[in-house]
């Protein structure tokens, strides 16, 4: 591989909030770059900014200066609606509290992705219905006989797994996990980093925050993050 | 998202709070319920009309003299409406192509040794014609629905020809019962019965008839009837000038009130009517048309019908606020959920259509008990207002695009106030 492609270039990220009249500096510039098919584990005490970052990188929020180039776009040149594009097609996103739907059924969270796909616009791309998707990503984590529960009548293990099936449904170019093992025993969260680890091994890119060293050992590299900064 | 998801996700958003929303749909109800209820008093009314003047069509002016009551009898006002009043009246008025008069009066008829008292009616040559358009009679055991033709009304012969009501001639048809009475069985055609001492030849009988609203069969007396041309009856029947009853047919349905004031002055001039103190003409005279009177009964639904709007106001407007409310609450316990759509890609179009959709569909339901409502508090409604209330079918759409109407600018705010949360914020909300 000579000269990978970059997925994330990030040049000198700040994100600032204002709380009252104190300003919190989170990011005080962070230039990062991880390239398709890469595993990264992202790693720093807490209140480093490493939410915030992958806030950022997930186009949930946007920087206070910096450019962040997606895949070579520039987001922040885009509109709500083009980065809400985004997030349903180029990222995957693994949140630490899982994050689903309470009144759907497994299935029904999974697609969730796809119904806010607009239809007949991929062309032939998209050939399948999105409940026949979803099934097939729950199969990858190994859930398909659990598509009709509810997250309710989920263990914390296998509701991580259908956020991720939720995650790789779309196909993204990026998925970002933000402490996903983070709420699990650590045998559960060792199921959770095998699937994340086969998924890099079937080529995807991933980026995931942890604070657990055995955890980041399983990625290909660790960067480090103190103090809104990412260490060299 | 496809309308369909779009439909699901606000249904199971709408079920997951019955006994609420059912309670925020209450004013949307009421408010519906006054919708139907009101446009039904409405209709009441111009179908009260419709019915009992049917036979004045919306291109006529009907042309009667006004009375004053004296001693228990009424008294012409002024100048009786004569036979020549209707006569002279195309002439006068350009816009009268035709007219129609009917004199009433009655007299001793008598055949061979039988004598009858009765009423007898001084008609044009479309008379039958127009009692078939009148549509309160029909011939005994007519199919109900089928069309009424002028042969199936003469039981034998014919009906007077425009020729015989311009000359007077001494020829007159007789009701069902009246032959009967008069012939006992015989063919009366050709026949010379006598009235008030005149002769006339008998050139027709009517059918037997009965009334089409069966309440009325037992009083009415459809078949006992005698027709003259109102020419012969005017000149030769009375011993003072009668009063004549005219409608008079106008070339053009939109100039009605032009043709009333033509057929105003020609009766001025001609009964020399003055101006009053006041300059208001005191005519002797007066002219109605479909209008007028659809406006009288309308002028007495109106008061009615202005409390039940502003009770359609009142309570849609309470409703919408209701449903607004029902919106927000929902919002805001579900501010995870709106920030976990927009992390897997909703639009904020897709968070306003969905909660949009959610308040259409809530005011919907709504809209469709209070049609259920409106259309059982008819019979109240016409209880209030002597009678005339009557569903009007079109005030069923009329009112579930109100009802819609009322959830979708009421669900408007919330579900832009969904729509701009903010994505983490939304997502970090407990
Ligand atoms: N919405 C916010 N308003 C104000 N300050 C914030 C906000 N979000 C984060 N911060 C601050 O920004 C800094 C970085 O927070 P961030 O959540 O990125 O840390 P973290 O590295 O993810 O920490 P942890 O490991 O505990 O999850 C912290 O000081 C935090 O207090
Ligand atoms: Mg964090």
């Amino acid at each position: 591989m000579n000269d990978p492609r970059p997925v994330i270039e990030t040049q000198k990220l700040t994100k600032t909030y204002r709380m009252g009249a104190t300003d919190v500096f989170a990011l005080r510039g962070v230039d990062m770059r991880i390239n398709a098919g890469d595993f990264v584990a992202l790693m720093g005490a807490s209140g480093s900014g490493k939410s915030t970052m992958m806030h950022l990188l997930g186009c949930l929020d946007t920087p206070t200066t910096g450019r962040y180039l997606l895949e070579g776009r520039d987001v922040g040149s885009l509109s709500a609606q083009e980065r809400a594009r985004l997030r349903n097609q180029r990222i995957g996103f693994v949140f630490q509290t899982f994050n689903l739907l309470p009144r759907l059924t497994a299935l029904d969270n999974v697609a969730l992705p796809l119904l806010y796909r607009a239809a007949g616009k991929q062309g032939n791309a998209e050939p399948a219905s999105p409940r026949k998707r979803a099934l097939v990503a729950l199969e990858r984590v190994g859930l398909a006989e659990r598509a009709g529960h509810r997250p309710t009548q989920l263990s914390g293990g296998q509701r991580q797994r259908v956020a991720i099936a939720r995650a790789l449904v779309g196909d993204p170019a990026l998925i970002l996990a933000d402490e996903p093992t983070g709420n699990l025993d650590s045998s559960t969260g060792g199921d959770i980093m095998r699937l994340l680890a086969e998924l890099h091994a079937e080529g995807r890119t991933l980026l995931l925050v942890t604070h657990d060293r055995a955890v980041a050992d399983q990625a290909e590299y660790t960067l480090h993050m103190r103090d809104g900064r990412l260490l060299p | 998202m496809t309308f369909l998801n779009v439909l699901r996700t606000a249904l199971s958003g709408i079920a997951a709070n019955k006994l609420r929303t059912g309670l925020t749909m209450l004013g949307i109800i009421i408010g519906v319920a006054s919708v139907i209820a009101t446009l039904a008093l409405g209709n009441g009314a111009r179908a009260a009309v419709e019915n009992s003047f049917r036979f004045l069509g919306s291109d006529q002016i009907q042309v009667s003299g006004q009375f004053a009551v004296e001693d228990g009898e009424p008294k012409p006002a002024g100048k009786l409406l004569s036979y020549e009043d209707g006569l002279t009246l195309t002439d006068a008025a350009p816009l009268i192509d035709r007219v129609e008069m009917t004199v009433r009066g009655s007299g001793k008829v008598r055949h061979g040794q039988t004598t009858l008292d009765m009423t007898f009616t001084g008609v044009d040559a479309g008379a039958l014609t127009s009692m078939i358009a009148d549509g309160k009679v029909q011939p005994v055991g007519w199919p109900a629905g089928a069309l009424l033709t002028s042969e199936a009304f003469l039981a034998r012969g014919r009906f007077f020809s425009h020729s015989e009501v311009a000359a007077g001639a001494q020829v007159c048809v007789l009701g069902y019962r009246t032959a009967d009475d008069l012939f006992l069985g015989d063919d009366p055609i050709g026949q010379t019965v006598w009235i008030n001492r005149k002769p006339c030849e008998v050139i027709g009988v009517i059918a037997e008839l009965e009334t089409v609203d069966e309440q009325e069969r037992t009083r009415a007396k459809p078949n006992d009837a005698f027709y003259l041309p109102v020419s012969t009856a005017v000149q030769s029947l009375f011993e003072n000038e009668p009063w004549v009853e005219i409608t008079a047919h106008v070339t053009d349905e939109a100039r009605m009130d032009e043709a009333k004031t033509q057929i105003a002055a020609h009766l001025r001039t001609r009964h020399g009517i003055e101006q009053g103190s006041d300059g208001k003409w005191l005519d002797d005279f007066r002219l109605t048309t479909k209008k007028d009177i659809l406006g009288v009964q309308q002028d007495a639904a109106r008061t009615f019908s202005v409390l039940l709007t502003a009770l359609a106001v009142v309570s849609l407007v309470v409703g919408g606020f209701g449903i607004m409310n029902v919106m927000l609450v929902s919002v805001t316990e579900r501010t995870r959920e709106i920030g976990v759509r927009m992390a897997v890609g909703a639009r904020q179009q897709d968070v306003v259509l969905q909660f949009l959709l959610e308040a259409a569909l809530l005011s919907l339901a709504g809209g469709l008990v209070g049609i259920l409502v409106g259309i059982l508090s008819i019979p109240l409604a016409a209880s209030l207002n002597a009678g005339l209330a009557l569903l009007d079918p079109a005030s069923i759409p009329v009112a579930l695009l109100v009802a819609l109407a009322t959830g979708i600018i009421f669900g408007l705010y919330p579900a832009l106030r969904a729509a701009r949360l903010d994505p983490i914020e939304a997502l970090r909300y407990e």
